[in-house]
């Protein structure tokens, strides 16, 4: 769809004026459609009064009321208040649907008359006039009244009034200011739009255009205008049956000013450019369906692209630097910079000391090779800011399969890369913790004997000492090193310990709703697509003194646990509120209580009872090491908190947690030991 | 004087701890795992157990919690120096509050270990065994 859309609205110079050149095209097929339909009824018209004034006796004949009334009906099918008027012989007005007695007007001068005097064909077309009697400007259709021998007895004339064709053109975009016009095959002008008044009586024989129609009966030229001086883009084309020729213009100017400013105008209306170039064919030119359609469809795309949640970016490939051609609503967003801002100016700008130079010159040279490509990188916002750009970038083809842009679909990846070097850096802490407390076992309980009997051998001594006959001189001081040593053995691990676990002591107070969406989003991460995961965070921005680490191990556990229980499937309901506990000593402090609730399989009393025994599993082997629950139940006691869980089999289980949001009294410290 | 059952997987901590208790006065009977613990608390009279959590082919928690269960006023102490799996101060919060006289993170001076027997002993029913003096 952005490929779609950007190829329409971003085009290389001459692919802007290829593509008027299309659009006059298309407007000229149209015109001359138009005018070949109006003027065919108004020679039926004409046919049909011809016949009227032959029953009546003539042109000399007319006069009476009944005459008017039967030429008026027949004029009321001419379009848009157009008028028929007859004329006998000499040139003299017999009738006029306008004017009843019609007024004393001799047409006798008039190229209309004097060329069915001449015996033109019928019928015939003259050129724009401005109305003897209306003031009206008017381009008249014409048959001949003739007698059994083919004499001129007179001349029945329609006269068409321009600003009806004019009138039509006008409901084109006015930011395009077309030129359409209608002419005789001889150059003389019908209809123009721009400017018709300064056209009226002139003859274009010489233009570019008629010495083409010759031997091409349509096309397009690039031609200076007589009228105006204009250089346009100008589509002619033949109509069909009649001596007349349409144009279609565009000027130069005006194409390219709409294609160098195009990416911006899009954004500021909201439609795409390609739309903006079609509706050329859009309101009052229900001829043209198909042009109806692909405006339309422009501007869907051009919508749906503006509305992207991703920001999309189009550069242009013809230019030494990826300058920027268009760049939607969410490129604003996430960069700072304004379309128009940007527009013009070399993508690179995104660039900065941290992007890695080695993408940046390979995304050249695939983007050099005409290949897809995608690549991250860190980028800079306006304000100098850096995100995580995940950008997909392609070549935008023309028809001939040229590259004339590169459309990039940028992702801002900044949250996922904060929340995977998290995720890493908690990996890690855990390993490490893991492997810390793997060795710290095996030392400590080396240690034991080493402590316990230089000790006991030193105590020993001392008591024997005082009655003289304890240790050899020197080895009393021996043991004390070495009890010396073994404490000082007993710091360097517990330090180690202490660095492992420096990520889940509780530097600070942590908000806990956000702590625990973070861990739920992190959860999300490893669990499957079909658990759906729902929180309800109600504490606010209520804190507690506990570790994140901690937190988010208490909820990976259980939600993985939920998610076994549910055979990989269903909804987990997290919930986060405040509330109140009891402490040792019947007081009332404030906790937070946390419930993660399954619908899985549950389990009966008898489990129930047992399921925070470290290595107690349901779980099939190799499914889980029964030690999740028990860490979970370890973290709790930990916090000096509470965990209770209710389960009906078949039904699904609860764990409800509660954690003191002042944390424990000193004397609950854990362990009776310095560490 | 008391009647104390020691559980460790680790040889030189039973004899080095055992060697300590004696020497104090104590009667130690020693055990390498829970159903040797089990067997001894069967056969013998014994006034307060001091285990050890990580335990190939079963766990000091477990034992704990079982000797809580059966056995009410026997005092047990459980004792760390840290797991493979879960850190050290987890376990131990879940083995103080799951019943646990007193914990205690090795290695140990001898000291702490006295004064954490003295004052389980002492806590035990009256009537029963007082606290040896040395």
């Amino acid at each position: 769809m952005a490929a779609g859309t950007a190829r329409s609205l971003l085009i290389e110079r001459a692919e802007a004026l290829r593509h008027h050149e299309s659009v006059t095209a298309d407007s000229a097929r149209f015109v001359a459609e138009h005018a070949r339909r109006t003027i065919e009824s108004a020679d039926l018209v004409l046919r049909q009064a011809v016949e009227a004034v032959a029953e009546r006796g003539g042109a000399d004949r007319l006069g009476s009321d009944a005459d008017w009334t039967v030429l008026t009906r027949l004029a009321a099918h001419l379009p848009d208040k157009g008028f028929l008027w007859v004329f006998d012989a000499e040139g003299n007005t017999r009738l006029a649907t306008l004017d009843h007695p019609p007024p004393t007007v001799n047409v006798a001068d008039r190229s209309y008359f004097q060329a069915h005097e001449a015996g033109a064909a019928d019928p015939h077309i003259g050129p724009a006039v401005h109305g003897r009697a209306s003031g009206a400007t008017i381009f008249t259709v014409s048959r001949a009244l003739r007698d059994g021998e083919g004499r001129l007895t007179g001349v029945v004339m329609a006269g068409l009034n321009v600003s009806y064709f004019t009138g039509l053109y006008d409901l084109l975009d006015p930011r395009l200011d077309p030129l359409l016009g209608i002419y005789r095959s001889d150059g003389a002008v019908l209809v123009r739009r721009p400017n018709m008044e300064a056209a009226v009586g002139m003859i274009m024989r010489d233009a570019p255009v008629f010495e083409r129609l010759r031997n091409h009966p349509a096309g397009t030229v690039d031609a200076v205008s007589p009228v105006d001086g204009v250089e346009r883009i100008v589509s002619y084309r033949a109509v069909p049956g009649l001596p007349l020729v349409v144009i279609a213009g565009v000027a130069r100017e005006e194409a390219l000013a709409e294609w160098r400013g195009r990416a911006v105008r899009s954004v500021r209306f909201g439609i795409g450019v390609g739309a903006v170039l079609l509706a050329l064919a859009a309101a009052g030119w229900a001829g043209l369906r198909r042009e109806d359609r692909l405006a339309r469809r422009n501007s869907l795309l051009a919508t749906a692209v503006e509305a992207s949640s991703n920001a999309i970016l189009v550069t242009d490939a013809t230019a030494d630097e990826p300058r920027v051609l268009y760049a939607n609503r969410a490129f604003e967003t996430l960069t700072g910079y304004t379309a128009e801002e940007i527009a013009g100016r070399s993508a690179r700008i995104l660039y900065g000391p941290e992007t890695d130079e080695r993408i940046v010159a390979m995304v050249r040279a695939a983007v050099d090779r005409d290949e897809t490509v995608a690549a991250e990188a860190v980028n800079y916002r306006k304000d100098g800011t850096t995100f995580h750009n995940r950008a997909r970038i392609a070549p935008v083809r023309d028809a001939e399969g040229r590259t004339v842009a590169h459309v990039a679909v940028l992702w801002d990846i900044t949250d996922e890369r904060r929340r995977e070097a998290e995720e890493r850096q908690r990996q890690r802490m855990e390993a490490l913790g893991q492997l810390a407390g793997g060795i710290a076992h095996e030392i400590n309980n080396l240690l034991q004997p080493i402590v316990t009997l230089a000790d006991l051998n030193l105590k020993q001594a001392g008591q024997q000492g005082g009655m003289r006959g304890g240790m050899p001189d020197g080895v009393e001081e021996d043991f004390r090193d070495i009890l010396d040593s073994a404490r000082q053995c007993r710091e360097v691990v517990g330090a180690v310990l202490a660095f492992a676990r420096r990520e889940s002591r509780a530097a600070e107070p942590l908000c806990l709703a956000e702590a625990v969406a973070a861990a739920l989003a992190l959860a999300r991460n490893g669990l499957p697509p079909t658990i759906d995961i729902r929180s309800e965070l109600r504490s606010g921005e209520a804190t507690a003194p506990i570790g994140r680490t901690e937190l988010t191990q208490l909820l990976m556990n259980l939600l993985t646990n939920a998610a076994d229980a549910m055979d990989g499937a269903g909804t987990v309901t997290v919930v986060l509120e405040l509330a109140e506990a009891e402490d040792g000593d019947g007081r009332h402090r404030p906790c937070f209580r946390l419930s993660v609730r399954d619908h899985g399989c549950g389990m009966g009393e008898a489990e129930r009872l047992r399921i925070f025994e470290p290595f107690f599993t349901t779980k099939p082997p190799g499914k889980g090491t029964g030690m999740g629950l028990s860490v979970v139940h370890g973290i709790v006691r930990s916090w000096h908190g509470t965990i209770a869980v209710d389960s009906t089999p078949g039904r699904g289980t609860m764990f409800t947690i509660t954690i003191p949001a002042t944390g424990p009294a000193p004397d609950h410290a854990v362990g009776a030991a310095p560490a | 004087m008391a009647r104390i059952l020691l559980v460790d997987d680790m040889p030189m901590v039973r004899k080095s701890v055992g060697r300590l208790l004696r020497t104090e006065g104590h009667t130690v009977a020693e055990a390498s795992d829970s159903a040797e613990a089990r067997a001894i608390l069967e056969a013998e009279s014994i006034d307060a157990v001091l285990v050890d959590i990580w335990m190939p082919g079963g766990n000091g928690l477990e034992l704990m919690r079982a000797l809580r269960a059966e056995r009410p006023g026997l005092p047990v102490v459980v004792m760390s120096g840290g797991g493979p799996q879960a850190p050290l101060e987890y376990s131990l919060a879940v083995a103080e509050a799951d019943g646990a006289a007193a914990v205690l993170v090795k290695p140990f001076d001898n000291e702490q270990l006295l004064q954490v027997l003295g004052r389980v002993l002492d806590r035990r029913v009256p009537g029963q065994h007082s606290p040896g003096q040395h």
